[in-house]
């Protein structure tokens, strides 16, 4: 028997429903292979490299000459009050920034939604900032931040005596970064957002209206359920973003005042960069995407529950 | 029609209401607006004085005088042109291979039925939380190893292996009803021409978003190009922009210009594109 | 939704197109030039092509970059050390030094590089010792020279040195009739209350970018004969001594003395100063490039600036040539970096002349060019007066932490800004660099 009359028989042996699964598989592999390949190559590989390296006390230069530390690296970020405290502070980030650009990008995208005039105009506004490259965003505020020469100091400073030293306060530096991260940011969660809303049937709200809704049960009861799907993505996105926050801090501040605006992000470049441990930076690394893992878990249960159905 | 008559018939019914709330969202949304350009007004500003200008106590909203010496000097200067172009092959490319990679594997792993893909949806949508900096010297080695190193693919594939496209897709793809996917089979479509005929032509303003999103991310990419491009003509904009500002002169004229030479094209972009997602996303809504 | 065969014809059609295209340009891509370690075509900067071409990594933009860019010029036209020509990359300083890590560790290192002499230790396991390829190194300044040697070996060759100075707007200073150079510090001192007293600039800011950083303070702990560090780099012992005298002093120049504003915000001096509202900063031999057109007559002095300061001392880095090991790296292409090297570190008094740092070769420090430059009154003769009087004070070259990263210098910030007092900021201090240690 030749092989191809081998095989063919073979296939001619398995049922329909076998038949039509390893077709199905073929098929959906065949989709999703170009992107399968670049992602496993460019992105999974250097992971799990970076996990093997986190193992070790790395040797950038003599890779052979590593030693082993098994768990050490991640014993040693425990015990490292500088990780808790860039833990803590990226937190209090994320809990500032998201909640802002959420409620912004949704407020801004209601907004424009309506029939407002010069509303292209305000659409091409509101996304713009997202356009510039961080060093630049976060430069011009380094300038509007500037306690003597900057514009909001300037004008504050006809209001209020003595208008506080932004980026060098232990109070406001880390609003401050936020403040820029959300006129930044925003544009990118509005036009999801905008274009969901935009998605959102009309004959919903006219069924509302007639059941006798105001505005408030309608945004409650529609607009919101509607938006679930985008509004789960736009949560989480910027979750992650911000738990990643680091070319902001890193031009606007160096984490300054003191170490109050060094970030998780931050502290894992210094452990690469400053003090060259790479296995080290590896096992940050590898905490923080878990605990990004914990709290995109955690979001889906709260606020995606369901968004999937 | 009936849409026509009846928010008509809402808006006389209430109409004290309706532009009381109508002012107040006009104001707060101009006002937004004004708070958002502030920067821009700045930026420019900035780049249009005289150095001298730049450096002076209190604010110069309007420079007087204008110059556009600065921007002489950039152009002058540098290899300005050569790096506009490498930004827009690098960003070009990926997006156009983000947008095809991208809605296949999200086509694949949502409207398809097949073991395994669960899992690999669930990895792909984990590695979203990976921060850039692990795989930095991993990703330069195996690069490296591929001799990929200083060309424009050294930038573009890592770029592609972004998961976020995939995220985002497969949200959006999901949301596609079965009805029309199974009508489709019993008319007898295969698997390619679902992909082509019903869920691209369904996603054109999630695609054009994403296409616009990736094009805007890859060209403000900085750190890895820099780590990963060698020679000064293969740079891209936002590093050649900071190449010319000197390090140790401050020349807030130079570096705002340099900022809006670098941003320029992308706005630019957006301004023809946004005209594009508005009437996709106009015609998605009223269909 | 049009289902018909002509749809299908051009979807496909577009999609063969669309590979293509992603081939074509992968095949363009796939033809990168110039790596390291290649002897094949010139490319970027060089000449015509054959011979060996040398990659060659600075971290000079602007003004520097300007000069650099025409010696290398110089050198490709000429072609000094035989059929050798030179490619020179830049990148911003901010990321240079990342960008060189990681090209070294990933095995592309380019053949030639600019480190700073701090940084000679931190990279040296990665560079080639040159004492044997290195000939002709008898006129190099002997203090500078001994920056490049580690332990026993010859890993850089010195380009220039960049001490510090006080720069002085002399429009301000001429209003209560100050005349510098100043002999001590009490005449600084009297100068400034003047300042402070009689006119509406404020007198003193020591640093340009951030209101008090390692240069000034480097610079006043060497006057009083400290240091900042134990004998062998391993410990930090400036939370006493002239350490914490000098971080008391500085205090009290934002504070007490009222010399200038508690206010670390970026560039705040600088950009005070070129606008007349700050009388005098310290800054580097680079600071010569702001004061192109200023609209004030500027002067400049040495920085005797401290109290209880029993001797002159200016704080002091030194660009330096570095040779990195090549995976595949051959006697020859070391020579001949070694070779270029020596060109442009001797044979280039421009570096001295239009970019105003010191140069480390003597007999360009000593000869006339540099005299005759348009410099040398304004900035370089008290430049090279403080380096021939070996009145420069190097940073200590660390081996495992980067003494320039800002993030080490926070609590300085938080000190000169009136957050934290001398004491506490020292201490906070010492804890950081010993940490990094």
């Amino acid at each position: 028997m030749s092989i191809v009359d081998h095989v063919s028989g073979r296939f001619a042996n398995l049922t329909n429903l076998e038949r039509r699964t390893s077709r199905q598989f073929v098929e959906g592999m065949l989709f999703a292979l170009p992107y399968l390949v670049v992602f496993v190559s460019f992105l999974l590989y250097p992971l799990v490299k970076g996990g093997y390296m986190s193992l070790f006390e790395w040797n950038v230069f003599d890779p052979s000459a590593s030693t082993f530390v098994g768990l050490g690296n991640y014993a040693r970020l425990l015990g490292d009050p500088d990780f808790w405290n860039a833990l803590w502070n990226t937190v209090y980030f994320a809990v500032l920034t998201v909640p802002t650009i959420v409620l912004v990008s949704l407020g801004l995208a209601l907004g424009v939604n309506r029939d407002i005039r010069g509303r292209g105009v305000l659409r091409a506004i509101f996304f713009s900032p997202y356009i510039l490259t961080v060093t630049v965003a976060a430069t011009i505020w380094v300038d509007f931040y500037s306690t003597q020469y900057g514009v909001i100091n300037h004008y504050l400073g006809m209001v209020v005596s003595n208008p506080p030293k932004w980026l060098q306060s232990q109070l406001f530096a880390m609003p401050a970064i936020s403040i820029t991260t959300v006129w930044w940011l925003v544009g990118f969660s509005f036009v999801v957002l905008l274009a969901a809303r935009q998605s959102v049937p009309e004959y919903l709200y006219e069924a509302a209206k007639l059941d006798g809704a105001g505005t408030w049960r309608m945004f409650r009861d529609v607009t919101i359920p509607q938006m679930r799907y985008a509004l789960f993505f736009v949560v989480v996105v910027n979750i992650i973003w911000t738990f990643q926050v680091f070319g902001q801090p890193y031009v606007m501040t160096s984490g300054g005042p003191g170490q109050a605006t060094e970030t998780l992000v931050m502290y894992l470049y210094q452990a690469a960069f400053n003090q060259r441990s790479f296995g080290y930076a590896a096992a940050v690394g590898y905490v923080l995407t878990g605990i990004l893992v914990l709290v995109s878990i955690g979001n889906y249960y709260f606020i995606g529950g369901g968004a999937n159905e | 029609m009936s849409d026509a008559t009846a928010s008509s018939r809402f808006e006389f019914g209430a109409l004290t209401d309706v532009s009381l709330r109508s002012v107040l969202v006009h104001v707060a949304m101009y006002g937004a607006g004004v708070v958002f350009l502030l920067p821009y007004v700045y930026m420019v500003s900035t780049s249009l004085s005289t150095k001298q200008a730049a450096i002076q106590p209190g604010m110069n909203w309007i420079p007087s005088p204008v110059t556009f010496a600065t921007y002489v000097r950039l152009l002058s200067e540098s290899q300005v042109v050569a790096w506009t172009i490498n930004t827009i092959v690098i960003a070009s490319v990926t997006t156009f291979l983000v947008l095809l990679f991208d809605s296949m594997v999200a086509f694949s792993l949502t409207r398809l039925d097949w073991p395994g893909q669960r899992l690999i949806l669930g990895v792909v949508v984990a590695s979203f939380m990976v921060p850039g900096f692990v795989n930095i010297i991993p990703l330069y080695t195996f690069i490296s190893n591929l001799g990929l190193l200083n060309s424009y693919l050294a930038v573009i594939f890592p770029f592609v292996a972004g998961p976020l496209g995939v995220f985002m897709l497969v949200q959006f793809f999901d949301n596609i009803p079965d009805e029309i996917q199974e009508a489709a089979r019993l008319d007898g479509f295969s698997a390619f021409r679902i992909y082509t005929h019903i869920v691209l032509p369904l996603s054109r303003s999630i695609l054009t978003a994403l296409g616009l999103f990736i094009f805007v991310w890859s060209w403000n990419q900085f750190l890895w190009p820099l780590i990963v491009l060698q020679e000064e003509a293969k740079y891209t904009l936002p590093i050649g922009v900071v190449i010319i500002q000197d390090t140790f002169s401050f020349q807030p004229a130079l570096t705002m210009a340099g900022a809006l030479v670098a941003s320029g094209p992308l706005f630019v972009l957006f301004l023809l594109v946004q005209d594009q997602l508005i009437s996709a996303v106009e015609m998605q809504g009223v269909t | 939704m049009p289902y018909g065969k002509r749809t299908q014809q051009s979807t496909r059609r577009r999609f063969i197109e669309a590979v293509g295209v992603a081939g074509a340009v992968g095949l363009a891509g796939c033809g990168g030039t110039s790596g390291s370690g290649s002897d094949g075509e010139a490319a970027g900067d060089a000449g015509g092509g054959g011979g060996m071409e040398l990659s060659y990594h600075t971290l000079f933009v602007g003004g520097d970059g300007a000069v650099m860019k025409s010696i290398v010029e110089e050198f490709n036209e000429t072609q000094p050390v035989g059929d050798v020509t030179i490619s020179r990359q830049r990148s911003p300083w901010e990321e240079y030094y990342n960008q060189l890590f990681t090209s070294m560790a990933g095995g592309n290192a380019p053949d030639l590089a600019i480190s700073h002499a701090t940084y000679i230790p931190r990279f040296q396991d990665t560079l080639v010792d040159i004492s044997d390829y290195a000939t002709a190194t008898d006129g190099y300044v002997e203090k500078i020279f001994g920056a490049c040697q580690v332990d026993d070996g010859l890993y850089a060759l010195p380009m220039d040195t960049h001490p510090v100075g006080l720069y002085i707007n002399q429009d301000i200073l001429d209003q209560v009739d100050a005349e510098p150079p100043f002999e001590d510090f009490a005449e600084f001192e009297a100068t400034c209350n003047a300042i402070r007293d009689e006119t509406d600039a404020l007198p003193f800011g020591p640093n340009p970018v951030d209101g008090l950083s390692v240069r000034e303070w480097y610079t006043s702990i060497s006057s009083m004969g400290g240091s900042m560090f134990s004998e062998d780099n391993s410990e930090a012992v400036f939370d006493q001594g002239a350490g914490l005298e000098a971080a008391e002093y500085y205090h009290s120049v934002s504070g007490e003395r009222n010399w200038d504003r508690a206010d670390t915000s970026e560039e705040r001096v600088l950009q005070s100063f070129l606008n007349g509202s700050v009388a005098m900063m310290i800054n580097g031999t680079w600071g010569v490039a702001d004061m192109a057109d200023v609209d004030f007559n500027w002067n400049f002095a040495p920085p005797r600036i401290t109290p209880n300061a029993d001797r002159l001392r200016a704080a002091t880095d030194s660009h330096t040539l570095v040779v990195p090991t090549q995976p595949d790296g051959t006697e020859e292409r070391y020579q001949k970096a070694v070779e270029a090297a020596q060109w442009i570190t001797q044979k280039n008094p421009e570096w001295g002349t239009k970019a105003g740092h010191v140069p480390a070769w003597n007999p360009i420090l000593e000869g006339d060019q540099l005299q005759n430059s348009d410099l040398w009154d304004q900035t370089l003769k008290y430049y090279t007066d403080m380096a021939q009087n070996g009145q420069l004070a190097y940073f200590p070259q660390l081996s495992n932490a980067d003494f320039y990263d800002a993030s080490n210098w926070n609590w300085m910030r938080q000190m000169y800004g009136h957050q934290l007092g001398p004491k506490e900021a020292v201490s906070k201090g010492v804890e950081t660099w010993n940490s990094n240690l």
